[in-house]
C-alpha cells in the first residue's frame, strides 16, 4: 500500500492569487503542485488574448513557475497545471525556455486534443449536433458559429504523462478534477481500464478523488473563502490554500499548512462540496462519483477526512464548453436618490427608452420583447430597478436606488454612443439628482455560453512528454 | 410548536455559484458538532458539547431544512426564481439540499445582464430571509 499522496492547490481561477505557488512549496511537504486556471469564461478571455497577443494560455502561471521551478525540481515535486488553456503546447514550449533559461533541468509533459475548432466542420458533418443542454437545440438551428469549443478531458492522460517521466504538466480544458485524480492514479498505480470495465473498488478509488479534486479546485473556498460563517475563520485576512492527501483507496484528508490563516471544518468542506453542482451523481470522464455517499469526519485540528464515497460509470459523452460571440453590449447605472423612486425610475424609462416602469414590469425579463417596445434600436434591452426600500435614509447608502439598463446588439454603434449619448444629455431635464454611477463607457463584445457534449471516439487525446509523443491517450 | 423570526442563515450555510446560464445553492445545517470542531481548530479542546446531544439537534434542523428548502419553498423566499425551473436535491450525509435554478443566468456569465452575473451572492440572499424556526432548534447547543 502506497502512502498518501499530497496534492496542493495553489490556484482556483486565472488570476488568483499570484504568491500561492511559492507558498504552497515553501510551506510545508507536498508531492504535486496543481491548481486549476480555467473557469467557463477563462476560455472567452484567453480567445480575446489569443486575438491580440498571439497566445491563449494562462501567463501568470509562467510567473509562478519562475518562482518555484528550482525548489520543485530540487525535492522531486511534479506540477500539474491547466494552464495552457486554448495553447497548451504553445505554454509546453514557453515552460521549456524558461527551465532552459534558468538552468533548470525539467522534463515538459503536455495533454492536448480537448480542442475541437480544428476539426468542427469535420465533426458536424459526422453528425455532431452539438445539442445545448439547457435548449435542446442544436448548434445549427441557433444558427451559432462557435469561437472556442473544448470537450473537458480527464485525468487519465495527466497520469500518462506523469508515469511517461514528466516533471511539470500542462494541459488544456481538462475537468478540474481531473488536475488530482491524474496524479493520484499516477501515484498509486491505479488503472483506468480495470474502472471502466466494472472494477467497484477502482471505480471507488477514482471517485474519491475526483471529490478530493471537487473540493480543493477553488483555491481558499475549502479552507474558510467565501465561508458563509466566515466570522469563526481565523486569519482569513490570509488564508491558506487547500491540500489533499489522497490514500490508495481514495479516501483523502482535507488540510492547510500549519501556520497558515483560515480553517479547514467538516463545514467548509461542506461548503465546497455543495459548490456548482448538480444532483448527486457528479461525472467526469473516469468515473462519476455519487456524492450521497460522502462521509465527513473531522479527523484533527484543520483536518477533514473524505470517505465512503462509491464511484459509478463514467458517462458515455464528454462535456463540452463551447462559446459564441453573441454580439455588443453596454450598461449604464443611473442612481435614484431619496423620494419617489419608482417615479424617478419611470420619468427616466420614458425619457430614454419611451418606456414606462409599469409597461418594463409587465413585459418581465423577456430583453428582445422589451427592446421591441422601446424606442431604443436595439436587439435587446434588459431594465433593473434596485430599490434600497428604507424610509428616512440618515446615511448616503440609504437614500441611494439604482436603474440599471442594459442593451445588447449584433452592430456595436448601436449600443455605443448611440445608446449612452441620449442619457447623458438627459441629465439636466430629467428627474432631481440624476447622476450615473460610472461615465458612459463605450461597447464591449460578449460570449454566449453553450453547453453541450461529444461522443469520446470523437475526441483524440494527445499526449507528448520532452517532445516525444505517448502512445494510449484516452479523454 | 412555538416559533422565533429569525434569517434562515442562523444556523444554516449556503455556497452559490454558476454552471452556464444555471445557478445553484448548496444548503447545509451547522452541526453543534462543528462547532466543537471548530473550537478544536481553534486550538480550544475543553469546551466541546455532547456529541449524542449535537447530532440529534443537527438532524432535527436537517428535517426542517428539508421542510422549508421545497421547490415552492425557494420560489417564496427568492421570488425571482418564481417562473424558473427548480430542482432540490437532498444529500442527507451531508445534512445538505442542493438546489438548480435552471436559466436565472440567461446564456452564462459573459451574456447575462444580472447585476451579478455568476450568482456568487445568491447563497447569502436565500440565508437573509427571515423565517419562523422552532425555538427547539435554536435552545440546542449553541451553533
Amino acid at each position: 500500500m502506497t502512502d498518501p499522496i499530497r496534492i496542493a492547490n495553489c490556484s482556483g481561477f486565472f488570476g488568483d492569487r499570484l504568491a500561492a505557488a511559492r507558498e504552497m512549496v515553501d510551506g510545508g511537504p507536498i508531492d504535486v503542485l496543481t491548481g486549476d486556471w480555467l473557469a467557463e469564461l477563462t476560455m472567452l478571455i484567453l480567445m480575446r488574448q489569443k486575438l491580440k497577443r498571439g497566445n491563449g494560455f494562462a501567463g501568470t502561471f509562467l510567473t509562478q513557475l519562475e518562482q518555484v521551478l528550482g525548489t520543485c525540481s530540487d525535492r522531486g515535486i511534479r506540477i500539474v497545471s491547466n494552464a495552457g488553456g486554448l495553447d497548451p503546447l504553445a505554454l509546453g514550449e514557453a515552460v521549456d525556455e524558461l527551465a532552459t533559461r534558468l538552468g533548470i533541468p525539467v522534463r515538459v509533459g503536455v495533454v492536448s486534443g480537448d480542442d475541437l475548432m480544428p476539426r468542427m466542420a469535420e465533426l458536424l458533418q459526422s453528425g455532431e449536433g452539438f445539442v445545448n443542454l439547457d435548449t435542446g437545440e442544436t448548434l445549427l438551428e441557433a444558427g451559432a458559429v462557435p469561437i472556442t469549443a473544448n470537450a473537458y478531458i480527464g485525468g487519465e492522460p495527466i497520469a500518462d504523462a506523469l508515469r511517461g517521466g514528466a516533471d511539470v504538466v500542462v494541459t488544456g480544458r481538462v475537468t478540474d478534477a481531473a488536475l488530482v485524480i491524474g496524479p493520484a492514479a499516477w501515484w498509486h498505480g491505479w488503472n483506468f481500464a480495470a474502472a471502466r470495465a466494472g472494477d467497484q473498488a477502482m471505480r471507488d478509488a477514482l471517485a474519491g478523488a475526483l471529490v478530493a479534486g471537487h473540493v480543493i479546485e477553488c483555491g481558499a473556498q475549502a479552507c474558510g473563502g467565501n465561508y458563509a460563517f466566515f466570522r469563526d475563520v481565523p486569519g482569513l485576512e490570509h488564508p491558506g490554500l487547500p491540500i489533499a492527501e489522497v490514500a490508495a483507496d481514495g479516501s483523502t484528508v482535507i488540510t492547510k499548512h500549519e501556520g497558515t490563516g483560515g480553517m479547514v471544518t467538516i463545514g467548509t468542506v461542506t461548503a465546497q462540496l455543495l459548490y456548482e453542482i448538480g444532483g448527486p451523481a457528479y461525472a467526469n470522464p473516469d468515473v462519476t462519483a455519487d456524492f450521497a455517499t460522502i462521509e465527513l469526519e473531522q479527523v484533527g485540528r484543520d483536518r477533514v477526512r473524505i470517505g465512503g464515497t462509491k464511484g459509478l460509470p463514467e458517462p458515455q459523452r464528454l462535456k463540452v464548453a463551447m462559446n459564441y460571440l453573441g454580439g455588443f453590449r453596454n450598461s449604464l447605472t443611473l442612481v435614484l436618490t431619496g423620494l419617489d423612486v419608482e417615479a424617478k425610475a419611470d420619468l427616466a424609462l420614458r425619457t430614454i427608452a419611451g418606456l414606462s416602469l409599469e409597461q418594463v414590469r409587465s413585459t418581465g425579463t423577456d430583453a428582445v420583447a422589451l427592446a421591441a417596445q422601446s424606442s431604443l434600436s436595439v436587439r435587446e434591452l434588459a431594465v433593473e430597478l434596485l430599490d434600497s426600500g428604507i424610509d428616512d435614509p440618515a446615511q448616503p447608502g440609504d437614500a441611494q436606488s439604482f436603474l440599471r439598463i442594459t442593451v445588447k446588439d449584433p452592430d456595436d454603434a448601436k449600443v455605443g454612443k448611440a445608446f449612452t449619448a441620449p442619457l447623458i444629455e438627459a441629465t439636466l431635464s430629467s428627474y432631481p439628482g440624476m447622476f450615473p454611477t460610472t461615465p458612459p463607457g463605450p461597447a464591449s463584445p460578449y460570449g454566449v455560453y453553450w453547453p453541450t457534449t461529444v461522443a469520446r471516439e470523437n475526441v483524440t487525446v494527445a499526449v507528448q512528454v520532452a517532445d516525444e509523443p505517448l502512445v494510449g491517450g484516452t479523454p | 410548536m412555538t416559533t422565533v423570526r429569525l434569517p434562515l442563515g442562523t444556523f444554516i450555510g449556503a455556497r452559490s455559484g454558476d454552471k452556464g446560464g444555471d445557478a445553484n445553492v448548496g444548503a447545509w445545517v451547522v452541526a453543534p458538532v462543528e462547532s466543537a470542531a471548530v473550537r478544536l481548530s481553534h486550538g480550544r479542546n475543553s469546551d466541546l458539547v455532547s456529541t449524542a446531544d449535537a447530532v440529534a439537534v443537527a438532524d432535527a434542523r436537517y428535517a426542517w431544512l428539508l421542510s422549508v428548502l421545497t421547490v415552492d419553498g425557494v420560489r417564496a423566499l427568492l421570488p425571482e426564481t418564481r417562473d424558473l425551473r427548480i430542482e432540490v436535491h437532498a444529500l442527507p450525509n451531508l445534512r445538505a439540499v442542493n438546489i438548480v435554478i435552471h436559466g436565472i443566468l440567461g446564456r452564462g456569465v459573459a451574456e447575462t445582464t444580472r447585476v451579478d452575473p455568476q450568482a456568487k451572492g445568491l447563497g447569502e440572499h436565500l440565508r437573509a430571509r427571515i423565517v419562523d424556526i422552532p425555538t427547539s432548534l435554536i435552545d440546542g447547543p449553541a451553533a
